[in-house]
């Protein structure tokens, strides 16, 4: 039977999130006063010898990222900032407000021994304008630090002083997308920026920021207090460490379960999920959210990471797991995915604003038709996403590909 | 509190509109952004109305147009969807004689729709201005809404 192995869920349920005394008793803070005692230079090092991956969808090496944004040349006097993307939009997803509601003060912590790594002043969290709870814990969380000394001008007496604040975003998916989201946080229309360049080198007011997602700062302290080798005994190779796992659908206990890396979905569905609900079997689970993909009973014992998952076609994303039992409809799963790219297509670039449409059409176009109709519609779909994903402004146009390939690939017949 | 009032919470920076915005937003008896505030905000940002404009009306959750008091923001993401979200939603639009996107002619009641509002495995999910409604079915939704209303009739007695 597996177990949880919490990290940034260590605290959450289990202490009183409004109180930084409460963190404290519970360990809070031993990571950030061991780094401002450090070289920030070994902090990147220790992030990088920890394996962690962004657990944002990407997986990129946060230690990595971390490292470009160290080295990164200042805008002569210039500021380099530190952006938590809190904006959780990715359908299935609940991860980031499980942590910013029940433990604010370890995501915070985190950020300030990010923005120590760097040696940023100033640092802002994005967190979506309908997380109402999270943006109440989030700022009562920077409140307390910056009276206990954690925030602000010379935190703990070490010289370093950084700054840090809350913005809002206001209902658009597509600012969940780290050069989006920057746009949004100087206060503009969401719409996308060219990459290269990268945040990095030129982010928030086009200068160098490190922008990682809620639960990948949350990992930063412990990380800093054990060290990067002893984190890196958890979880795969490939993908150390922890993730949390948000389960959804025809299982008996939905919920979200932090477990290491390399956990199976059937470990995830059967033993701490207590398995299907409502006596039918199971059908297909979409992993990652809306830019995810599905999967069937093949995937049932491959163990979740990155690079795992992408052998087998199939995506980690968020950590979200989305179940279906054999009575529900994948066709109509795949038209609510469609939907939503459509809803949320800024419009900017034609590929994406016409594509996004086109592909609801067509697939709408074959509701009631015969399981043939539809492999052919869905494959003639597949080729409409691709070209979409080469010629697409930013990410969101490469999205639909993503479910839509694996539906092919997995449940080409069965629609 | 007038929006002026509302706006000098806050230094004059650009990257605060959004905040502000949400401010001005909860402030006003419309639940809405009026043309004469994204004024007053222009002026205060030292920018041109254009501007302004253009980001109230990129983001759903904002609105020009006066709502009702209460905003119901019924997901229908994925999840929701699969676990009955539409039939939800003809419940409402039929229990309140509105269509989505509209308001009630006595402006109590919004119906907007919502993608994933982040309490999947408790699907369906709708929002009433700040507050999260899960687990939902027919009945609950007709309680939930009913309590709302028999709020609104004492407050106006
Ligand atoms: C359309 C789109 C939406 C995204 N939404 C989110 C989001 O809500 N939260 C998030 O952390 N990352 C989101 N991402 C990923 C971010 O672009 C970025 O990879 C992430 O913030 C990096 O942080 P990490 O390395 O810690 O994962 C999204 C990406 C795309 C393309
Ligand atoms: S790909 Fe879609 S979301 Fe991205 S810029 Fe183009 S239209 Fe906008
Ligand atoms: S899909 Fe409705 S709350 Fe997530």
């Amino acid at each position: 039977m597996i177990e949880q192995t919490k990290i940034a869920l260590r605290n959450a349920g289990s202490i009183d999130p409004r109180s930084i005394d409460a963190y404290q008793a519970a360990g809070g803070f031993q990571g950030l006063k061991k780094a401002l005692t450090m070289d920030p230079e070994e902090i990147v090092q220790e992030l990088e010898q920890s394996g962690l991956r962004g657990r944002g969808g990407g997986g990129f090496p946060t230690g990595l990222k971390v490292k470009f944004t160290r080295q990164a040349e200042r805008h002569g006097k210039g500021n380099k900032y530190v952006v938590c993307n809190a904006d959780e939009g990715e359908p299935g997803t609940f991860k980031d407000r499980v942590i910013m509601e029940g433990d604010p003060h370890l995501m915070v912590e985190g950020m300030i021994i990010g923005a120590f790594a760097i040696q940023a002043e100033k640092g802002y969290v994005y967190i979506r304008g309908e997380y109402v709870e999270s943006i109440a814990r989030v700022e009562q969380a920077i409140k307390n630090c910056y009276e206990r000394g954690y925030l602000g001008s010379n935190i703990l007496d070490s010289g370093y002083s950084f700054d840090l604040e809350v913005r809002l975003g206001a209902g658009s998916y597509l600012c969940g997308e780290e050069l989006t989201l920057l746009e949004s946080l100087e206060g503009k229309r969401g719409y996308p920026r060219i990459k290269p360049p990268f945040p990095a080198n030129q982010g928030v007011f086009n200068a160098p920021t490190l922008i990682n997602n809620v639960e990948t700062f949350a990992h930063m302290p412990v990380i800093v207090a054990e060290g990067g080798e002893q984190y890196k005994k958890r979880g795969t190779e490939k993908s150390p460490g922890t993730k949390i796992f948000t389960l959804s659908g025809d299982v008996k206990q939905p919920g979200y379960y932090e477990v290491v890396m390399g956990t199976t979905l059937g470990q995830l569905i059967y033993e701490l999920g207590g398995g299907m609900k409502n006596g039918h079997g199971f059908k297909a689970a979409l992993l990652g959210g809306a830019a995810g993909t599905f999967v069937d009973e093949s995937v049932m014992d491959t163990p979740m990471g990155f690079d795992t998952l992408r052998e087998k076609g199939a995506t980690l994303g968020s950590g979200a797991v989305m179940v279906m039992d054999a009575s529900r409809s994948l066709y109509e799963m795949m038209h609510s995915i469609l939907d939503f790219f459509a809803h949320e297509s800024c419009g900017k670039c034609v590929p994406c604003r016409v594509g996004t449409r086109m592909l609801l059409m067509m697939w709408e176009g074959v509701k009631g038709g015969s399981a043939g109709e539809k492999a052919r519609t869905l494959e003639q779909m597949q080729e409409e996403a691709e070209y979409m994903q080469e010629n697409s402004l930013c990410p969101l146009g490469g999205s639909p590909i993503i479910s839509i390939k694996s539906a092919v690939h997995y449940f080409r017949d069965e629609f | 509190m007038s929006t002026r009032e509302v706006l000098e919470h806050y230094p004059p920076e650009r990257d605060r509109l959004l905040v502000m915005l949400h401010a001005i937003q909860r402030n006003n008896a419309g639940n809405n952004i009026a043309p004469a505030d994204i004024r007053q905000v222009a002026e205060y940002l030292n920018t041109t109305t254009a501007s302004v404009y253009g980001v109230v009306r990129y983001y759903s959750m904002f609105r020009v147009e006066p709502r009702g008091q209460y905003i119901i923001r019924l997901c229908k993401s994925p999840l929701c969807r699969m676990v009955g979200a539409f039939n939800l939603l003809a419940y409402i639009e039929q229990k309140l004689s509105i269509r989505m996107g509209e308001t009630t002619s006595d402006m109590v009641f919004t119906l907007e729709p919502s993608e994933c509002l982040g309490y999947c495995d408790r699907a369906p999910v709708m929002m009433i201005n700040e507050r999260i409604f899960v687990d939902l079915d027919e009945k609950k939704v007709e309680q939930i809404i009913d309590d709302l209303l028999s709020q609104e009739t004492t407050k106006r007695e």
